[in-house]
């Protein structure tokens, strides 16, 4: 065929598409149900209760501020129950936009826990980048509140994540990370808590809702650990920061210490980086944590204001705040080494270097040293 | 028409090790041999180079058309014969996985029929069109590369685990050889090429996509492994999951369309290689290309529909014995017509090939 006589068929096929391209069979958007946060918790029953979060695309929904809904279904299984869903809202539920996923905590301290949590890994709509978070009492009314600062639940906890994912003092998770690591040598694993507190001062939620309940904020420094399927136990921020410090990638946050005149200082971390180093003969781990950081702040208790104006640190300042780094996360593995959990992933990094030689190993028999420099970077 | 440029065959080079080596068998190679499965598909994919470099300097000497023309047409049948064979059992294979990727992940759960039947129509036309217009799509496709790549940069949020990627050979080589022998019949890709004319001239372009096939194979089956760790035996879209990035879903949509687009299209054009080559050993037979391509692909087909239902029961296929015989005749025939093309250069025949 000619170059000029496809060209001209290319176009007609193009202009055609575009003229008579809405005839063709499709799923309008408006009959899909755009799942935005997908939410399962145990009833007393035994059922599983699944949430969906869904988005109300139409312009009149979104203008009465009814942009979202939560629609909640019971069954044995979590197919079962999207199904009922797809069945109540008359649309297909559609979970590739779905990037939140509340597991309450109920299932999460139950034998279903890796079930469930399977079946969403396993689901090829649902993103394998999804957060995973364990929700304070029941994921469904976590879903359904009014949250502080506008938006439905589901993209106010994305927005925490995407803006201090990278924090210290902050966890997050995806699915993919979950599965990866409770298919490790320890089947250490752990999630996210989602805490709620109320906004201070307490206010009633107006204006675009009309329920009166209290608008709550989400605190996500909490962390619950697990070993295999099994829940272990939960901590608050010094749980998280011992992971993130020796596992993760953090670029924000805040390193505080006391001054030498007893004055309080908060350095902002801008980048962390971490080296590990096995030793099979001794059975010890050694990492060393570089934490930069930039001087953020002074405040001087005493009143006298006389150590604040000075943009370094002394020897001694740094070295505090570098013990009490070490401090927490040696004590942090102390107590994992007592729930015999492989928290850090050493079973792996040892049989990583050594092989079959460093199999069998005992966490309890593990010892960690821990060195941590701050570089205080003058402003 | 059955010509490729140089270019073309790079790319066709880079692409045929590649496609389906990274769909299914990653993960199959992992749960049968760990982490040495990287090491273990740098080797195979090394060898099997050597198979493409033997096909190359026989197509440079006549390929299987200038076998006819010297042995006579009752040679060549017989020996272009047994690569239909070969090329059938592949092709079974390779499109239960195109079935698979589409039917499972690219539209969860949905019925496998319509889509053999949309993917044999595509494969035929293909075929039906010769190598020019493969090695063309080959061509437009890779630009799909550069914009995973950017798409990655920008959007990627990559957490690489190295220690996954060892110990090596923790319970010795058996493990891993025993796995590579598994899963044979996913290498020695190049017998297709013995059917079609190449552009003459310098094999630097061939040589340089060769060492890019190798790296780029071993470098996707470690990125692979250091971000999945010992879960990698769950992952059955290899390359899906490594060039998707949704964690942008729900701000701009979906990013995974590049993958998709690129696996989708040099895997159908792969088996479409395979099938035209297949229409030229037909003719071999006095079959007219159109019926002996249409017959083809409707038996094909029709096994996938009713016979093998599904990449398990493919897989049983491909790991059975009878996968020795696929590469058994792979190897075989380009050593076969080197012998062959030896005995008459020592009689002093040589052919006139075009340029």
């Amino acid at each position: 065929m000619k170059r000029p006589l496809k060209w001209i068929i290319t176009l007609i096929g193009i202009v055609a598409f575009l003229s008579f391209g809405g005839l063709l069979p499709g799923e309008p958007l408006v009959d899909r149900a755009m799942v935005v946060g997908f939410g399962v918790d145990l009833t007393e029953e035994g059922e599983l209760n699944v949430s969906a979060q869904i988005l109300n695309p139409s312009p009149a929904a979104q203008q009465q501020g009814i942009g979202a809904k939560v629609v909640t279904s019971r069954h044995e299984t979590i197919s079962g129950a999207m199904t009922y869903i797809s069945e109540k809202s008359g649309k297909t539920v559609a979970l590739t936009h779905c990037n939140v996923v509340l597991i309450g905590e109920n299932v999460a301290k139950s034998q279903y826990f890796y079930s469930v949590l399977n079946y969403l890994i396993t689901n090829s709509y649902l993103s394998e980048n999804a957060f995973v978070f364990v929700t304070e009492g029941k994921a469904e009314e976590l879903l359904k509140s009014n949250t502080g600062f506008g938006g439905n639940a589901s993209f106010y906890v994305q927005r925490l994540v995407g803006m201090y994912g990278d924090y210290n003092n902050v966890a997050n998770k995806t699915l993919q990370r979950f599965v990866v690591d409770y298919h490790q040598l320890g089947q250490a694993n752990w999630l996210p808590l989602i805490k709620t507190e109320p906004t201070n001062p307490d206010v009633s939620a107006g204006g675009d809702q009309s329920s009166t309940d209290k608008q709550i904020l989400f605190d996500i420094n909490s962390v619950m650990i697990f070993k295999e399927n099994d829940f272990v136990a939960e901590y608050g921020s010094e749980g998280t920061e011992a992971i993130n410090y020796v596992m993760n990638k953090v670029s924000k946050g805040n390193v505080e210490t006391i001054g030498d005149n007893n004055e309080k200082i908060v350095m902002y971390i801008i980048d962390k980086q971490h080296y590990y180093k096995y030793d099979l003969d001794t059975k010890t781990v050694k990492i060393r944590i570089e934490i930069s950081t930039l001087l953020k702040e002074i405040i001087d208790y005493s009143g006298e204001d006389k150590y604040i104006d000075r943009t370094s640190l002394t020897e001694a300042e740094i070295a505090r705040a570098e013990k009490s780094i070490a401090d927490n996360i040696l004590s942090f593995y102390t107590e994992m080494q007592s729930y015999d959990v492989d928290i850090f992933s050493f079973y792996e990094g040892f049989y990583s270097k050594f092989g079959n030689k460093a199999l069998n190993m005992d966490i309890k028999d593990i010892a960690l040293e821990i060195e941590v420099e701050v570089k205080a970077n003058d402003v | 028409m059955n010509y490729l440029t140089k270019t073309q065959l790079a790319i066709i080079v880079f692409f045929v090790p590649l496609v389906f080596k990274m769909a299914m068998l990653p993960s199959m190679l992992y749960e049968a041999c760990g982490p040495d499965s990287y090491i273990g598909i740098a080797i195979i994919t090394t060898v099997e180079f050597l198979q493409m470099g033997l096909v190359l300097f026989i197509v440079s000497k006549g390929g299987m058309e200038g076998i006819g023309s010297l042995y006579g047409t009752n040679v060549q049948r017989l020996i272009a014969a047994p690569l239909i064979f070969v090329m059938c059992v592949k092709s079974l294979v390779f499109i239960t996985e195109i079935q698979t990727y589409v039917c499972d992940y690219l539209f969860y759960n949905i019925s496998s029929f319509p889509i053999i039947c949309a993917i044999m129509v595509v494969i035929f036309y293909l075929a039906l069109k010769g190598v020019k217009t493969i090695g063309r799509i080959f061509e437009l496709s890779i630009w799909f590369i550069p914009l995973i790549f950017l798409f990655g940069i920008l959007f990627g949020k990559a957490r690489l685990q190295p220690e996954y990627l060892g110990p090596l050979f923790a319970d010795g080589p058996s493990e891993l050889f025993g796995g590579l022998n598994k899963y044979i019949i996913y290498t020695f890709d190049f017998s297709p090429l013995l059917f079609f004319k190449i552009e003459k001239g310098k094999n630097a372009r061939i040589v340089i996509a060769s060492v890019l096939a190798v790296i780029a194979v071993c470098g996707c089956y470690m990125i692979l492994i250091a971000s999945y760790g010992r879960a990698t035996f769950l992952v059955n879209d290899a390359f899906a999951r490594l060039a998707s990035f949704n964690t942008v879903v729900s701000e701009i949509g979906s990013l995974d369309w590049p993958s998709a687009m690129l696996w989708l299209t040099t895997s159908i054009c792969n088996v479409a290689l395979k099938f035209a080559a297949m229409a030229e050993i037909l003719k071999y037979f006095n079959i007219k290309k159109t019926f002996g391509l249409g017959s083809l692909c409707v038996v094909i087909g029709g096994l996938l529909i009713f016979l093998f239902r599904g990449f398990k029961e493919a897989m049983r296929l491909s790991t059975s014995p009878v996968r020795f015989i696929v590469i058994g005749i792979e190897i075989a025939v380009p050593i076969i017509l080197l012998i062959l093309y030896a005995a008459k250069n020592r009689k002093g025949v040589t052919l006139e090939t075009p340029a």
